[in-house]
């Protein structure tokens, strides 16, 4: 089922760069080659591999997932995506509160959840972690990185 | 090049790997090549790349040496986590588990921990050798190379990695052209026209390979290890037994070693093929050939020592190609590939005559390497052990903020950020969906000079595309591509028809 939307998707996809390409400006003088060639081989290349996985998603047996299997993770959609909305929020206050507060918050909270019950052991290694590594970055190794609030 | 020249590359190599700023690097990358390769969840790939942005700005000697320790340190490291907890800390450590885990439990973890320990450095030595001798006869050959056969190269090395790294031959080329569509946004270079820009500023100058990188390999690897977290944490095996080996157990090892180092490294020289299928073959090897065949998968000695030689091998034997060709056969290669072009470096027969102190002082390093990590993986691999003990909620949550460090400091842009987020969410739906990305990431660090190649061997040719097979060196490597592609599907055919005519037969 995946594989056949994957396939799908692969095929649209490369529909689309082939038309951008084509809908692409292109000089008369200079390069005799052009800068849609190459994308023209891309795209064409990349349809016959969309086609090739439909074609293998239709024919081949479906794989069953051994869930017994050690090796086997349980998908877990939701904490994943609480993990790239709250990395998207540290991201968001990145510039705004400065490194080293909007990493103290996002590792705490991240802690919080993840290590749970330890408070005082994730409040200290994500305090300590984000202000020294700022610390060693803008002063010793002077790599800019974002002061926000911070007075330097 | 006569033997004697090469003897004073090495000499003059050694010059370079000793001084003591390289040194101190070196030291750095042994000791978290070994850290990274203990860690499960975070292999060299994500390792290299997390640090990658870090080297920017930094000399590219000490910092291509210290990338290189990660790389092969972390096939050192890697047994720790496979022998005590039964879980890989790459996925070329994964037939270890199947000798080393029992042998753990059985009181024998120190003998396990040995006999990798000490087939990691000999068959590592064997691969520094072979690396040293075979770079400049491939080096020589590459010479030869014109655009046109340098297209086809690439064309090869990416058909490889694409059809054998990952289950699927289709999603694997789809994974490579992914990454030459990734790589083909931004400024064409040749006429200054954008392509597929679409008003965004921030993509004139196309999407840094550094964030698809980092993104692809270490923020998807966290995304999985968030839901591993939900699993619990696997206590370890204390190591138990003497980290020495008896004279039985030697002579049990000497020979598995030498073998599987050979099988190794001429593994890790073919694009694509890489250290886990070189573990493979090493290790069926030996149960063939060994006289203790009966007691593998219970515990066998041979079957830690075979695969660990031929996982440390393979790493220099994947050098072979990336220094003297410029083209990485592996993931992790891509990686350092990519870690060369942003210190304006082209790997391939050329730097070896124009930067002749960086790819020996590189190599020689090796040795010192070899010789650092042997120390740290035998009487002090007790004190590395200890962070299989770290609690995994810290681990996630302190190298998704470091990735983000790495990212920021490029370009000190937001944008980059949010980038780097989508690519780890890519990433993580790559691998929910059994798409291999070494081949992604191998399109995107090479698509720029594909495409170059392709067009300076159009342009001199006159658009004719019979270049492209106007040497036997180019329709050699245009044949070796489409048997890359088309002989594992003839295999899979040929397996299942094997299986279906055997359930017959039942």
């Amino acid at each position: 089922m995946w594989d056949r939307l994957l396939g799908c998707g692969v095929v649209a996809l490369s529909l689309g760069y082939l038309f951008a390409t084509h809908d692409m400006p292109v000089k008369e003088i200079g390069d005799p080659i052009g800068p849609r060639m190459f994308p023209y081989l891309i795209g064409g290349a990349m349809l016959i591999s969309g086609i090739w996985i439909l074609l293998e998603a239709f024919l081949k047996k479906p794989e069953v997932e051994d869930t017994e299997s050690h090796n086997y993770v349980k998908p877990r959609p939701f904490a994943v995506a609480g993990v790239i909305a709250w990395a998207t929020l540290y991201f968001f206050l990145f510039e705004r509160l400065g490194f080293a507060i909007s990493c103290s918050i996002f590792l705490i909270g991240m802690m919080s959840f993840f290590n749970r019950g330890k408070h005082i052991t994730n409040i200290s290694i994500s305090v300590i972690f984000s202000f020294t590594v700022y610390f060693v970055f803008t002063q010793l190794l002077d790599v800019k990185l974002a002061p926000g609030i911070m007075p330097y | 090049m006569d033997f004697a020249e090469t003897l004073e590359h090495v000499f003059n190599g050694f010059e370079v790997a000793m001084q003591w700023k390289n040194v101190l690097f070196l030291f750095i990358g042994a000791i978290l090549g070994t850290l990274i390769g203990i860690m499960p969840g975070i292999g060299t790939s994500s390792g290299i790349a997390l640090l990658l942005p870090m080297t920017f700005g930094m000399d590219p000697i000490p910092s291509l040496i210290m990338l290189a320790g990660i790389y092969y340190g972390g096939m050192y490291g890697n047994t720790a986590s496979a022998v005590l907890i039964n879980t890989p800390g790459t996925a070329s450590a994964s037939m270890t588990t199947v000798d080393g885990y029992p042998m753990a439990k059985k009181g024998r973890g120190g003998a396990a921990l040995a006999a990798s320990a000490i087939a990691s450095f000999i068959a590592g030595t064997i691969g520094i050798l072979g690396l040293t001798f075979l770079a400049i006869p491939f080096a020589e050959f590459a010479l030869r190379f014109g655009p046109a056969e340098y297209f086809m190269l690439m064309f090869f090395a990416m058909s490889a990695v694409s059809s054998l790294t990952g289950r699927s031959v289709p999603k694997g080329l789809f994974a490579a052209i992914f990454g030459l569509m990734l790589a083909s946004i931004g400024m064409d270079l040749q006429t200054g026209i954008p392509r597929y820009v679409y008003d965004i500023p921030e993509l004139q100058t196309g999407i840094s390979f550094l964030i698809v990188i980092v993104g692809a390999f270490a923020v998807a690897e966290i995304l999985l290890n968030v839901e591993k977290w939900f699993m619990g944490r696997l206590e370890p095996i204390k190591i138990q037994g003497s980290l020495y080996l008896t004279r039985e157990e030697w002579k049990r090892c000497w020979r598995p070693i030498v073998r599987g180092g050979l099988i190794g490294f001429f593994i890790g020289v073919l694009p694509g093929a890489g250290g886990t299928i070189a573990t493979v073959i090493a290790y069926s090897t030996e149960q063939k050939l060994s006289k203790y065949g009966h007691e593998f998968g219970t515990g066998a000695i041979e079957g830690v020592a075979a695969p660990e030689a031929a996982n440390n091998a393979s790493t220099c034997g994947a050098f072979v190609p990336l220094l003297t060709l410029g083209i990485p056969g592996s993931g992790t290669t891509a990686v350092l590939l990519g870690a060369f072009i942003l210190f304006g470096l082209e790997p391939g027969a050329e730097l070896f005559q124009t930067n002749p102190e960086l790819v020996w002082g590189l190599v020689d390093s090796m040795y010192l390497g070899n010789v650092f990590l042997i120390i740290m993986n035998l009487p002090l691999i007790g004190v590395f052990v200890r962070v299989l003990y770290l609690p995994p909620g810290i681990l996630i949550s302190l190298i998704l903020s470091v990735a983000s460090i790495g990212i920021y400091a490029i370009h000190n842009n937001t944008t980059d950020l949010y980038l780097l987020l989508m690519f780890g969410v890519l990433g993580y739906v790559f691998r929910k969906l059994k798409i291999p990305i070494p081949p992604m990431i191998l399109g995107i660090v090479l698509g720029k000079l594909m495409e170059n190649s392709l067009r300076q061997a159009l342009i001199i040719s006159s658009g004719d595309i019979k270049i492209f097979f106007s040497s036997s060196i180019s329709i050699t490597l245009f044949v070796l591509a489409l048997a890359a592609m088309i002989l594992p599907i003839i295999a899979s055919r040929l397996r299942i028809g094997r299986e279906r005519s055997m359930g017959a037969d039942d």
